[in-house]
């Protein structure tokens, strides 16, 4: 790589020496945070989809701890029978970049965890917790039923949601900042489910 | 420009894949791992060509969204280092230049000291390389510490092969001058 020159107007130790400060200094691990993060507040990196992987392994482990039998989706033995429920839209912060479904089994698993804690935390004290996955796939219609063959699933909107129960939206809200989603970039829309 | 080969064909052909599935995918993952390769390279030469690591950070910063807004058509005539150190050069330059206009006080320390131990020695080359001219800390720097030919020189500064070996020998000739001043001054040349 580096060729010797006819001008060699330093020894073979000043030239050591110029080599050493190759040594350092190096970069610190605060920098490639801060790097990412400002690539990522403009939109340039897509953010790790884990919520299919995490939604199929809540969701088995939400059916196992509530003794589910004979084909019931939602097992829920401790919902107190007037306490409202809220859906959780579950939305991505790059609007941009269409979702990712990673490979990588080892963090998406632990991170899978991570929402199965908050699962077991809203289940506890009797309220409900349940949720789906939204497919990348869909039709947006018109008033006239018409469908827009332009429209597809904005890329990082809703991936998915949740419906829990709460004692008030103020409760609720209190619920989802505690979801992991959260924690990953992505953004929580609150709604009470209006019943009449 | 003329064809340069990479200077590991070996190297660049899981790097190049690690570029096609950033460019692809916009996945962070993959842009970690081209950050981790190159950035400690980077760095290095921002805080050797600014003089502090808190200015270097700031350009740091800079040299990836410029590369990121460039990477889909970089097209591989030299290697990515040598391609993103130009871009971190051309920023290292900008600021240079801001401060320049600005009348900012030069960041390094012009003052050169003579001492015996080998770790004292590395930070007077520092200092002393620090001290000369951009254009020949720039030469010196990506030659003589970073070991790129002069013709990665050329592809990185812009300019023929033949000036970088002059501006090279120019370089060293004036840090020799700073390091061993009392031989230069005694004797009238460089050793």
């Amino acid at each position: 790589m580096n060729e010797d020159s006819t001008q060699n107007d330093l020894s073979p130790e000043e030239l050591n020496d110029l080599r050493a400060l190759r040594a350092g200094p190096n970069p610190p691990a605060a920098l490639e945070s801060r790097v990412v993060q400002s690539l990522r507040q403009q939109g340039r990196l897509s953010r790790r989809n884990i919520l299919p992987r995490f939604l199929a392994v809540a969701a088995a482990l939400l059916l196992l701890v509530g003794g589910w039998f004979g084909g019931r989706m939602f097992p829920f033995t401790h919902v107190a029978p007037s306490q409202p429920r809220f859906i959780l839209l579950l939305e991505s912060s790059d609007r941009s970049a269409p979702p990712q479904i990673t490979h990588d089994s080892q963090e998406e698993q632990a991170r899978a965890q991570e929402y199965i804690q908050w699962a077991r935390s809203v289940r506890a004290n009797g309220r409900s917790v349940s949720g789906e996955r939204l497919a990348d796939s869909g039709e947006a219609l018109d008033l006239r039923g018409t469908a827009d063959e332009q429209w597809k699933p904005s890329s990082g909107s809703l991936q998915g949601f949740f419906i829990i129960s709460a004692a008030n939206l103020a409760q609720a809200a209190d619920l989802a900042r505690q979801c992991p989603h959260l924690r990953y970039g992505g953004r929580i829309e609150v709604r009470p489910i209006d019943t009449p | 420009m003329t064809q340069i080969e990479p200077i590991d064909s070996r190297a660049m052909t899981p790097e190049k894949q690690l570029v096609e599935k950033f460019c692809r995918t916009r996945d962070e993952s993959a842009f970690r791992e081209l950050y981790r390769l190159h950035t400690p390279l980077l760095y290095r030469v921002c805080v050797r060509m600014l003089g502090n690591e808190s200015a270097a950070q700031d350009a740091i910063q800079e040299v990836w969204l410029r590369a990121d807004a460039g990477l889909a058509q970089f097209q591989w005539q030299s290697s990515l280092s040598t391609w993103l150190v130009g871009i971190a050069i051309n920023r290292c330059r900008e600021i240079l230049r801001e401060r320049h206009r600005s009348n900012e006080s030069p960041e390094f320390p012009q003052e050169k000291t003579v001492t015996s131990t080998s770790a004292e020695l590395q930070l007077d080359i520092a200092r002393a390389v620090s001290s000369l001219a951009a254009g020949y800390r720039e030469v010196l720097l990506l030659h003589d510490v970073e070991g790129y030919t002069h013709e990665e020189i050329g592809v990185i500064l812009q300019i023929d092969s033949g000036t970088s070996k002059s501006q090279l020998s120019r370089a060293r000739k004036i840090l020799r001058e700073r390091l061993h001043p009392r031989e230069t001054h005694e004797n009238g040349d460089p050793k």
